[in-house]
């Protein structure tokens, strides 16, 4: 076996100093995507900088606009963490749903975004939820919004010497909720997934994000569907306008997909039910 | 005599102990003291011939032992449980994806991983057959022995064709059952050894010890009383361990190296080596008289049995003893067929044959009672076996026919009438 | 090569390891553990599931590495020289067909009935949604999960009965 150099630190500011030095590092989070890329020798990597040990990355924390969530902390943790099943109920789903309990305990939010899968599954919800990554390096910090990263990715991507620290979720109250379709209930990756975050005023639409996943190359907003429910009763939220205005933008991302036929008449269905979920969710919540 | 106490009484599993307290040992669990590894470099196309190996330069790699080509099989080159045409390495044409090439042996896992990512192959493609019907076209390249068809198999009983003039409602249609996998959540593994008293051991987690041991004995030109097989603790089966996978190269390796090897595989090597279910195509004729009584069925059931035979020929004739599912028809044409392509090949898995054709003859049966205006169960109550009713082949059902009671149980739970 | 130090069901183990060892070949090739098994390598099957720090995971996933200082349950760490209610009931009720998820179902199981003695069947079927039975034994696992919460109870309340007198 080649010689492999492994880092371990404790601080956040020795890993950037790490990652500003080492030519071609390989960042460790919970490795759920990583350490199978490795097995497979579909990555090769000379330098693991493994983040486990940086307790500042692992931790949520709360101010009255914000909410900043850790690049390590688990889907596990997302899932235990009662401001996040109050505040931001798509995500509290999302990360129920996602993969099976031994997953759950390793994988981490940041690792998942960093991934950039087309089915990521946190990834819509953050958009939904109008958030931001930081990410930090010797050079000081990058803030971006989630929605910006990845429409403009090849110039906004992770850049070799920068680690995600953050993301960050504005307190906006919104209502929110998320469905995912897999081919089954548990360790599915999503063949469509939706978030939809949302306010609204004695039964009318004040705003709505939507946000669809596996349904291009990286998830995106609907803008010109969102923009149209603004105003309208939530029953339009259901209605042959918005669901039409799914299916073509889902044709119009993937016209040339086999998926295709398929993915433009179940987005209706996986929105519904993300909608519901959001509607439902405060009485769950 | 002593008295039975175990029939009718739940009994602990004997093997479950060991295996709540992880003690039962699968063959992967074994080392022995100077083992080897071994594995199969396997083909990456489904039909054709090696023009070159780059067998010498693998030679030379750190930590390779040995490299085994077919003519380095002191015995048989080829097994198989009925017809012997599974080439243990290909000594003539490769007739699917995955058939093994060369075996090579090495002093650690990391070395053969390396040794099997370095060799180099040069083919030259033949084209393939992938479907049933290009399969059976006329001029098609034969995969088989001297045909596509590897089995072919007739039920017939009373005629056919005044049947279906009896019949008030006749539905007619194609069904398609997929390939499936079994999965078995333990991967094979063997290890090849020669024991204390000189015979060779395999320590294989398998289905039928006595084939296996028939099967290395050929291949390395011994009697069988000079091969061990000792069955390990056995993770999952399902039909994928009734042919030969990995137990004739492990014996191979310890007969040639002298030392204990093992052979181990990932999932995917797994998956890609073994047998699969029968994908099939049923065509299916069923007739109705206005009595609902069925009057007469015709069916046309093509297995793809892939690039060797396995149990293709039971498989298929299970299917077509199975085809007129338990009713009771007067006047029956089933005709079955094992068709060979350059597919994986398929064998047994739970219920051989007895699994798809339900797919086609229950579907007739909700469709025919559907046209009838009559409820499901009571249509399939009216017309299944019960004792003494005589099946499309002639079998005298004499006790045991339970299903008119299971039909009963069904229609009181949903307060029906039959 | 790396020196880590894993506590692995209560005995501390320091070895110097190549850093991209996975957590599964530590425990069977290193401390020649065999319980723990390997059935994909990649997370879908969950026969390797161990319990790190009070949490399952999947020990094909995990570098050993990064498992410097944590402690590590396999399933030799579970029960002793009695079976632990968990492995009795898996017996008593037939959950055991091949044997080779076993193992971390009784993990996976252990790692619920610690933290919730009180898991509904729900619970119980996503605590061990991560472990594949191939042979489909799930009815008999979670009637092996369910009967080994009746256990628990039982010899908790048994243990409450002692101290008492
Ligand atoms: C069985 C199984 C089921 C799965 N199910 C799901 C599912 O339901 N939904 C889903 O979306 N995904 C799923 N995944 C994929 C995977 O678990 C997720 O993408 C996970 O969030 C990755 O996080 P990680 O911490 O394991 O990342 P790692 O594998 O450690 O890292 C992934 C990538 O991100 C980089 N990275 C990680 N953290 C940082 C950081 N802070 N800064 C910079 N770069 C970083 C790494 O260098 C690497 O390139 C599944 C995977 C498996 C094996």
């Amino acid at each position: 076996m080649e010689s492999i150099i492994f880092h371990q630190p404790r601080y956040l500011g020795e890993a950037i100093q790490l990652l500003h030095e080492t030519p071609n590092p390989a960042l460790l989070a919970g490795g759920t995507d990583l350490i199978i890329d490795i097995n497979k020798e579909r990555k090769k990597v000379e330098t693991v900088i493994d983040l486990s040990r940086i307790e500042v990355l692992k931790t949520i924390t709360v101010n009255e606009i914000e909410i900043e969530i850790g690049s390590m902390v688990t889907f596990a943790n997302l899932c235990e963490n009662p401001i996040i099943k109050q505040e931001f109920f798509g995500l509290f789903l999302c990360a129920k749903h996602f993969a099976a309990p031994q997953i759950r305990n390793m994988a981490t939010i940041g690792g998942n975004i960093i991934n950039a899968s087309a089915a990521a599954d946190s990834v819509p919800v953050i958009m939904s939820l109008e958030g931001k990554f930081v990410f930090n390096s010797v050079e000081g910090e990058r803030i971006i919004c989630a929605v910006e990263y990845f429409s403009n990715y090849e110039k906004e991507k992770i850049k070799p010497h920068e680690v995600l620290t953050k993301i960050k979720l504005p307190r906006k109250g919104y209502l929110s909720g998320f469905y995912k379709l897999g081919k089954r209930n548990s360790l599915a990756i999503a063949r469509i997934n939706a978030a939809v975050s949302l306010k609204e005023k004695e039964g009318v639409v004040e705003k709505i994000n939507i946000a669809l996943g596996a349904v291009g190359r990286y998830p995106f907003r609907v803008t010109e569907i969102e923009k149209i429910c603004v105003e309208k009763p939530l029953s339009y939220l259901e209605s042959d306008e918005v669901l039409i205005g799914l299916e073509t933008a889902v044709y119009e991302s993937i016209k040339n997909r086999p998926t295709m036929p398929f993915k433009k008449e179940a987005v209706k269905g996986v929105y519904i039910l993300a909608l519901q979920s959001a509607l439902g969710g405060e009485l769950n919540g | 005599m002593r008295p039975v106490s175990a029939v009718g009484a739940s009994q602990i599993r004997p093997d479950a102990y060991e295996k709540v307290t992880g003690k039962a040992i699968y063959p992967d669990d074994l080392e022995f003291p100077g083992m080897l590894y071994a594995g199969v470099y396997r083909s990456t196309i489904p039909y054709g011939r090696v023009i070159d190996l780059n067998i010498n330069e693998i030679r030379k790699l750190p930590g390779v032992v040995e490299v085994v080509d077919h003519t380095m099989i002191p015995g048989a080159k080829k097994h198989g449980v009925i017809f012997k045409d599974i080439p243990i390495l290909v000594d003539d044409v490769i007739k699917r994806v995955g058939d093994c090439l060369l075996l090579i042996i090495c002093e650690t896992k990391e070395a053969l991983k390396n040794a099997l990512k370095q060799v180099k192959v040069e083919y030259e493609e033949y084209e393939g057959v992938f479907t049933i019907e290009d399969a059976l076209r006329e001029g098609a390249p034969i995969i088989g022995d001297a045909s596509n068809v590897l089995y072919h198999i007739k039920v017939q009983k009373g005629d056919l064709e005044q049947g279906f003039k009896e019949a008030k409602y006749i539905v007619e249609n194609t069904y398609f059952a997929q390939m499936t996998e079994h999965v078995f959540l333990q991967p094979e593994c063997a290890i090849g050894k020669i024991g204390d008293d000189g015979l060779i051991e395999v320590y294989v987690a398998t289905q039928y010890p006595h084939y296996d041991r028939e099967e290395v004995a050929r291949c390395l030109n011994l009697k069988d009383e000079e091969v061990r097989i000792i069955n390990t603790a056995v993770g999952g089966a399902f039909g994928a361990r009734e042919d030969i996978n990995p137990q004739c190269h492990a014996a191979l390796a310890a007969y040639i190296t002298k030392r204990p090897v093992k052979v181990l595989y990932d999932r995917e090597e797994s998956i890609i080596s073994h047998s699969k279910r029968h994908p099939m195509k049923m065509y299916y004729k069923t007739g109705v008289r206005e009595d609902g009584k069925l009057c007469a069925i015709e069916a046309r059931i093509y297995g793809d049995t892939g690039a060797y035979a396995s149990w293709g020929t039971n498989v298929l004739r299970k299917s077509a003893l199975h085809a007129t599912g338990p009713y009771v028809i007067p006047n029956v044409f089933v005709e079955a067929f094992a068709v060979h392509t350059n597919n994986p090949f398929a064998g047994a898995m739970r219920g051989f044959g007895a699994a798809q054709v339900p797919l086609a003859i229950e579907a007739q049966m909700d469709m025919l009672a559907e046209k009838l205006g009559m409820h499901p169960l009571k249509f399939r109550y009216l017309n299944c076996f019960e004792v003494g009713s005589v099946t499309a082949s002639g079998q005298v059902l004499a006790s045991g026919v339970a299903i008119k009671e299971c039909i009963e149980k069904l229609a009181s739970h949903d307060n029906l009438s039959l | 090569m790396v020196e880590v130090t894993i506590t692995v069901n209560g005995t501390s183990y320091t070895r110097k390891i190549h850093p991209l060892m996975r957590l599964l070949d530590f425990l069977r090739d290193e401390l020649k553990l065999k319980g723990t098994k390997e059935g994909c390598g990649e997370g879908e099957c969950g026969a390797c599931t161990v319990i790190m720090d009070g949490r399952t995971i999947n020990s094909c996933l995990v570098l050993a590495a990064s498992c410097d200082g944590k402690e590590i349950i396999t399933i030799e760490g579970v029960g002793g020289a009695e079976l632990h209610p968990i492995q009795r009931a898996f017996l008593e009720v037939g959950a055991v067909q091949c044997g080779y998820c076993i193992p971390g179902m009784v993990l996976s199981t252990k790692a619920l009935l610690d933290k919730n003695l009180d898991a509904t069947e729900e619970e119980i079927k996503e605590a061990i949604s991560g472990n594949l039975c191939r042979c489909t034994g799930y009815q008999k696992i979670v009637e092996g999960v369910k009967l080994a919460q009746t256990k628990m109870k039982e010899s908790r309340g048994e243990a409450c009965e002692c101290g008492r007198s």
